[in-house]
């Protein structure tokens, strides 16, 4: 057979695997410089700088903690950075401010460091282009915090350097590998599931079309009966059993018909007894087709996400995931996908990639599960 | 080289996760001892034997490092960590410390390069056990160093973060890894079963469209006894080929039967015929001939205008969602005169079927009439078109069909 092109579920999303390892090593660095500064020489005004580029340090923390919060809206991002980027330069010329040729050498390095992480961050959920912009700028401003010290021209540049670039270098690459690794093992799984799907398929299309074939068998008896017939009008009782074929036909053609592109993939996919699709006919027809890859991705992933049951202390994969899909206001439709028992901060960033390429994902969560909502522009067809 | 790099790359792939992370995590420690040493390097004083041992560890460290690339053995972590604790006395003999706060930096980042054993715990008490002791070598090494050297809280500090950087990446890299696997795989079902879902909805839409407009359409005559028909035409339009219910996308190229108006009864001329889809026909004299078909006394279809010869998907969707939209005129307007406008601007082509009739509510059309929706939306959907329904009860009907061609012959 041949497929029409394949439309791929969206290949962006979080940059970097973990935001877990992100956190954990930005609240780190930030700790070390804290205690660093505390247990400092510094007095006076030189104290004071400390403390104020140490509370910067912690703003752009926090704020590169929203940043890279999955349900933030995409649209506060570009406002996040900035600040971001503002915090981090006043923190990294305040501590290059206090440095002395004998002091003050380590906390410019771990300023460094820390803002080096949070460019992780911060880019986790831009794209590759948008981190390496960011993480470019990032070793600019730390060779220009370096040049403003006394120690410039020490031959201290290199470690700076060296501390800025590599963390940036590593990420890049290990983004570039584990990218291109993914999408290769993508591309040789689609293959194989289109082959083992498209077996499946056609035996489904057997089965379904034998009562079908049967009445056009009947139909075309009766077109040989009228085609004998010598004269016109026919006779009554052809008349009759040509509007009870019609009938039939009509039948047929709802039940065949019935089905939509949803409820067909998540057949094909195993999943018709794990999901249960709520919606009026026709309105997940009105899904446009840029989509209904992240509409499906969604519910595939959402229905492989674990939940932890009260009566199964072990997490299980979800279990019966309900998709409503509603009309909305102005040509949108609402979809919801309720899950028992799913607590959403065990989703995977892939899923909130998927939601966030459909629309703003709401969440509500209940001691019974959580359900996630999204508006999706779904004009009328005509 | 390729082929090197694809064998690599299905080898990593076949790695377990923690293993991945362990041969990442040596790459990135050769890297900082590397770098650290060639930036002590040239600021060491001393006797030569201290340069000397120093340079042996720095080589027996990547040594081991290197060889955490195939294996991560209890006695390759020891001497890693052992060797790293050396390398820090060796360097504590210099003067460095005390004059440069960024050599102790650099020396630092060395000790560092130790945390990448919390790599390799595994969840097992021994390993668990080992880890610990190695960690409490490190940490009590270095903090006993600083003590000795009265270096203040940095270094430890230092090293303590990366152990607790590089444990939090022992702990959630694997899982992540297993769930960007994971969600992969799913991405790939779904792109797969979307795509074949959509081949066996658009060969469903096909059957219909072709069920609908050619058999159920003779159906319908015959239901009204063939009233007003020709005997020698009906027997032609009802000579219908065998169903193909077989494997999905084999029945869409079923050919495409006559069709028979039910209301056609006074059709005045033309046989009902396959209609040959030459590109040599154009647009409009493809509706012409479709407007010929259904006219009848009392009831005329006009077609003005031209947008020359589409690309023959395009054309025969076009053409054959306008006859739906005649055929529906027909039977349920209620009026004699339907016009089709042909137009063309620039790459868009359009077709408006309009008639003057009772009209209908768009939204009101049952869902099992499948006229509008497979015959018409549908069909024009695939072949990447559109088809707008104006209508309202009493104020006719304009239905119109568009589509963005983007090699258009020359009319």
């Amino acid at each position: 057979m041949s497929l029409v092109p394949l439309q791929t579920a969206t290949t962006t999303g979080p940059l970097f695997i973990s935001r877990g390892i992100l956190l954990v090593s930005s609240v780190t660095l930030w700790m070390v410089s804290f205690v660093t500064a505390v247990l400092s020489p510094n007095e006076g005004g030189a104290r004071q700088l400390t403390v104020v580029a140490l509370g910067f340090d912690l703003l752009g923390l926090v704020v590169a903690v929203i940043a890279s919060h999955p349900q933030t809206p995409r649209g506060q991002l570009p406002g996040l950075r900035l600040i971001w980027l503002a915090s981090s330069i006043a923190s990294g010329v305040m501590t290059a401010g206090v440095m002395t040729p004998t002091s003050g050498f380590p906390a410019l390095a771990l300023n460094v460091l820390l803002g080096t992480s949070l460019v992780f961050l911060v880019a986790l959920r831009w794209d590759l282009l948008g981190f390496l912009v960011l993480i470019s700028a990032n070793s600019v401003l730390s060779g220009i915090y370096y040049a403003t010290t006394p120690r410039f021209g020490s031959g201290d540049g290199l470690l700076i350097f060296f501390i800025t670039l590599f963390p940036g270098l590593v990420g890049g690459l290990t983004v570039f590998i584990l990218r291109s690794m993914a999408e290769g093992q993508t591309a040789r799984q689609t293959i194989q599931a289109l082959q083992t799907l498209t077996e499946h398929a056609d035996s489904r299309a057997s089965a379904r079309s034998g009562e079908l074939a049967v009445t056009h068998q009947h139909i075309q008896e009766l077109f040989a009966k009228v085609a004998e017939t010598r004269g016109l009008p026919l006779r009554p009782e052809l008349a009759e059993q040509a509007q009870e074929l019609a009938g039939q036909l009509r039948a047929h053609l709802m039940v065949c018909h019935s089905t939509n592109w949803f409820t067909e993939s998540l057949a094909l996919a195993g999943l018709e007894s794990k999901v249960v699709v709520v919606a009026q006919p026709d309105l997940v027809e009105h899904l446009p087709q840029a989509s209904r890859s992240a509409v499906l991705a969604s519910t595939m992933l959402l229905a492989s996400t674990p939940v932890h049951s009260p009566e199964v202390p072990a997490f299980a994969a979800a279990g019966k995931l309900h998709v409503y899909v509603e009309p909305h206001v102005e040509d949108t439709v609402l979809i919801t996908w309720r899950v028992t028992n799913l607590n959403p901060q065990r989703c995977t960033p892939a899923l909130w990639s998927e939601l966030e390429s459909l629309g703003r994902p709401r969440v509500q969560t209940d001691p019974g599960g959580a359900s996630i909502m999204v508006r999706v522009k779904a004009p009328r067809p005509w | 080289m390729g082929a090197e790099i694809r064998g690599l790359a299905t080898r990593l792939l076949n790695l377990d996760r923690s293993d991945l992370v362990v041969r990442g995590g040596a790459l990135v420690a050769f890297v900082f001892i590397a770098c650290s040493w060639l930036y002590v390097r040239p600021s060491m004083g001393g006797p030569l034997w201290q340069r000397a041992a120093a340079s042996v560890l720095v080589i027996l460290l990547v040594a081991c490092l290197a060889a955490m690339l195939w294996t991560d053995i209890w006695p390759l972590r020891l001497v890693l960590v052992l060797g790293l604790i050396t390398f820090s006395e060796v360097l504590a003999g210099v003067t460095y410390r005390q004059e440069s706060d960024s050599l102790l930096l650099a020396h630092s980042l060395a000790m560092g390069a130790s945390s990448v054993v919390a790599l390799s715990l595994r969840p097992t008490w021994k390993s668990a056990a080992f880890t610990a002791l190695l960690g409490a070598l490190v940490l009590g090494h270095t903090h006993a160093s600083s003590m000795v050297h009265n270096l203040g809280p940095t270094t430890l500090l230092i090293v303590t973060g990366f152990w607790l950087i590089l444990l939090a990446i022992r702990h959630t890299a694997p899982k992540a890894l297993d769930a960007l696997w994971s969600d992969q795989e799913v991405k790939a079902v779904s792109n797969a079963a979307q795509a074949v879902a959509r081949n066996i909805i658009s060969a469903n839409q096909a059957d219909a469209r072709l069920l609908h407009d050619t058999v159920l359409r003779s159906l319908a005559v015959v239901a009204h006894g063939g009233a007003g028909a020709d005997p020698e035409k009906l027997r032609e339009v009802l000579t219908v080929r065998p169903f193909d219910g077989g494997a999905l996308g084999s029945r869409t190229s079923s050919p495409r039967t006559a069709a028979v108006d039910a209301d056609a009864s006074e059709r005045t001329h033309r046989a009902v015929a396959v209609v040959e889809r030459s590109s040599s026909h154009d647009l409009a004299s493809l509706l012409t001939e479709r407007a010929v078909r259904h006219s009848r006394q009392g009831f005329s279809i006009s077609v003005f205008g031209e947008a020359g010869t589409l690309p023959e998907g395009t054309q025969s969707a076009m053409v054959d969602a306008a006859e739906e939209c005649m055929v529906n005129a027909a039977r349920h307007a209620g009026t004699d005169r339907v016009d089709v406008l042909v137009s063309r601007t620039g790459s868009l082509v359009s077709v408006l079927i309009s008639d003057a009739g009772c009209g209908f509510h768009p939204e009101s059309i049952p869902g099992e009439r499948f006229g509008v929706r497979q015959s018409v939306v549908n069909r024009m959907d695939e072949v990447g078109g559109r088809a707008r329904v104006l209508s309202a009860p009493g104020r006719g009907t304009t239905v119109v069909l568009e589509a963005e061609v983007l090699e258009i012959e020359a009319p």
